[in-house]
C-alpha cells in the first residue's frame, strides 16, 4: 500500500475479496482508496469526488473502456442490507476484487461482521470449499452458478446456502427455474447494477423481470430511448447502455446496447438471440456473437452447450426451427458451434476462456 | 470433398430449407438466380461455411464471383 499525490489516498491491490476489508477499514478513518488489479500500476487519478472518502475501482461500465470509477463511501454503505439474519455470515463470490460487484459482495460481508472467500474457475474445488466451510451465502453471475451446478456431486447435495445473490448478467427464466429447483430453501436476490450508478434494480423474481417500483425507489425519473434505459441522476440523464423491455409494472434487461451484430445494415441484439436459444429444451447455455462476413458485413454465430446426454445435432435442429419462427431473417444464426460456454472477465459468459466476447 | 460437391451440398441445403425442390444445382447460374430460392443472407451463410472450410472468401478475389462456378474455381485454385 502506498500514498500517491493526494494526501489521503491509498492504492491497494487486493489479492482476494477478503483483502478489500483493509480498504473498508481505511475508508472508515477518512482515507480514500483506489483498488488496482495489478501491482505497480500508475493510474491517472484526477477526479476523486469532493465528498471524500471515496473508493475507486476499475470498471468497463457504460462506455466499455476500462476506467477508474469513484463511489463515495457513504453512498456505497447505503446499498448494504443491514438485516440481523445476515450477521456474521460467510460469503463466497466469483467476482473479482476490483470490480463493483466484488466490492458490493465484500462490503455486505464486512458490514455484517462476517467473512468472504473468493471462488475461481475450478468448480470441484469450489464445491469442496462451499461444503466444508459451510458457506451461508453466494454472490456470482448466473453463468457461474449454472456451471457450478453442473459439477455438483451427491457428496455436495446437502449444502444449501441461505442466500444466493445473482448479478452481472440478465437471468434467463429457464436458468432461474433450474436454480430454484436445485436450491429450494435458498433465498435468491437478483441485482441489476452499474459501477457508475450503483444498484438500479433488485428483485426476488426468478423469471428475469424486475418490479418497476424497485427502479423508481432509487431513480424516480427514468426513460427508455430506443429500447435503452436512462436514469435522471439529479443533474443529467445517464444512459445505462442496457436494452430493456417494459411490460406494465415490470422491466426486463435484455442485454447490452453495444452487444449487437450489424447484418446487412440491420442491427441484431445478440443477447436476445441467446435468450431465445435458451428457451429450447436441451440447450443448457447459449452465446450469440457477431462474426465478420464478406457478403453481409457481419453474421450472427451461435455457440451452445447441450444438456448432458443430448446430441448436439438433434438439439441444433430444434434450435434452428425455434429461432427461425421467432427472429427476423437477419438475426438467424448463420454459423453454429457446439461446445462449452466459458467464463470470461468477472465470470460473465464468453466463447473464449478469460476473454470478453467480441461484438 | 471436392469444392464443387461441397458448394452443391451447401446450396441444396438452404434451397430446400427455403422450400425449393431442385435435385441438383447448375453451377453456371448466377449466385442469386430466382430458381435457387436464395437471398443475400443465405449467400452470407454459405460464404461463412466456405470461409470456415477453406480459410478464404471468394469475395476477396480481384473480381467478385458472379456465378457458383466462379466460386468453385476460386476454391479449386487454393
Amino acid at each position: 500500500m502506498k500514498s500517491v499525490g493526494h494526501s489521503s489516498l491509498r492504492l491497494l491491490t487486493p489479492a482476494d475479496l477478503r483483502s478489500i476489508f483493509d480498504a473498508f477499514a481505511l475508508l472508515e478513518t477518512g482515507v480514500s482508496v483506489c483498488l488496482l488489479p495489478f501491482k505497480n500500476q500508475k493510474p491517472e487519478i484526477e477526479d476523486i469526488p469532493l465528498s471524500s472518502p471515496a473508493l475507486g475501482f476499475y470498471s468497463s461500465g457504460t462506455t466499455g473502456t476500462p476506467k477508474i470509477c469513484w463511489r463515495a463511501w457513504a453512498d456505497l454503505k447505503t446499498e448494504i442490507r443491514n438485516a440481523p439474519e445476515y450477521a456474521k455470515w460467510t460469503w463466497a463470490s466469483s467476482f473479482v476484487p476490483c470490480s463493483f460487484a466484488g466490492v458490493q459482495a465484500a462490503l455486505q460481508a464486512w458490514a455484517a461482521g462476517g467473512d468472504i472467500l473468493s471462488l475461481d474457475s475450478a468448480m470441484e474445488e469450489n464445491w469442496n470449499l462451499l461444503a466444508s466451510r459451510l458457506i451461508h451465502a453466494v454472490s456470482c453471475t448466473p453463468t457461474f452458478l449454472d456451471l457450478l451446478l453442473q459439477h455438483r456431486s451427491s457428496a455436495h447435495a446437502s449444502w444449501n446456502p441461505r442466500q444466493i445473490t445473482l448479478g452481472g448478467e440478465p437471468l434467463r427464466p429457464v436458468t432461474g427455474g433450474r436454480f430454484q429447483k436445485a436450491f429450494p430453501q435458498t433465498r435468491f436476490t437478483i441485482i441489476y447494477a452499474s459501477a457508475e450508478l450503483g444498484v438500479l434494480l433488485k428483485t426476488h423474481r426468478m423469471d428475469g423481470w424486475f418490479e418497476l417500483a424497485s427502479l423508481e425507489k432509487r431513480f424516480p425519473k427514468w426513460r427508455i430511448d430506443h429500447d435503452e434505459l436512462a436514469v435522471w441522476t439529479g443533474n443529467s440523464w445517464q444512459a445505462t447502455r442496457d436494452l430493456v423491455e417494459l411490460n406494465n409494472d415490470l422491466l426486463r434487461v435484455i442485454g447490452r446496447a453495444d452487444a449487437v451484430a450489424n447484418v446487412a445494415g440491420s442491427k441484431v441484439s445478440l443477447d436476445e438471440v441467446a435468450r431465445l436459444a435458451e428457451q429450447v429444451p436441451g440447450v443448457r447455455r447459449a452465446l450469440a456473437f457477431a462474426e465478420s462476413n464478406s457478403v453481409s458485413g457481419q453474421i450472427v454465430a451461435l455457440r451452445f452447450t447441450p444438456e448432458d446426454g443430448l446430441g448436439g445435432r438433434e438439439v441444433r435442429e430444434r434450435l434452428e426451427i425455434h429461432l427461425r419462427e421467432r427472429l427476423r431473417k437477419e438475426a438467424w444464426p448463420r454459423r453454429w458451434e457446439i461446445g462449452p460456454i466459458h467464463l470470461g472477465p468477472n465470470t460473465k459468459r464468453s466463447h473464449e476462456p478469460g476473454k470478453p466476447t467480441t461484438h | 470433398m471436392p469444392s464443387g460437391e461441397f458448394i452443391q451440398e451447401l446450396i441444396l441445403g438452404l434451397h430446400r430449407r427455403n422450400g425449393g425442390e431442385l435435385k441438383t444445382i447448375d453451377l453456371d447460374l448466377p449466385l442469386l438466380h430466382p430458381s435457387l430460392h436464395l437471398d443475400s443472407l443465405d449467400l452470407a451463410e454459405i460464404m461463412a461455411a466456405v470461409e470456415q472450410q477453406y480459410g478464404l472468401s471468394p469475395f476477396d478475389a480481384p473480381v467478385p464471383p458472379r456465378t457458383w462456378r466462379d466460386i468453385v474455381t476460386v476454391l479449386h485454385q487454393k
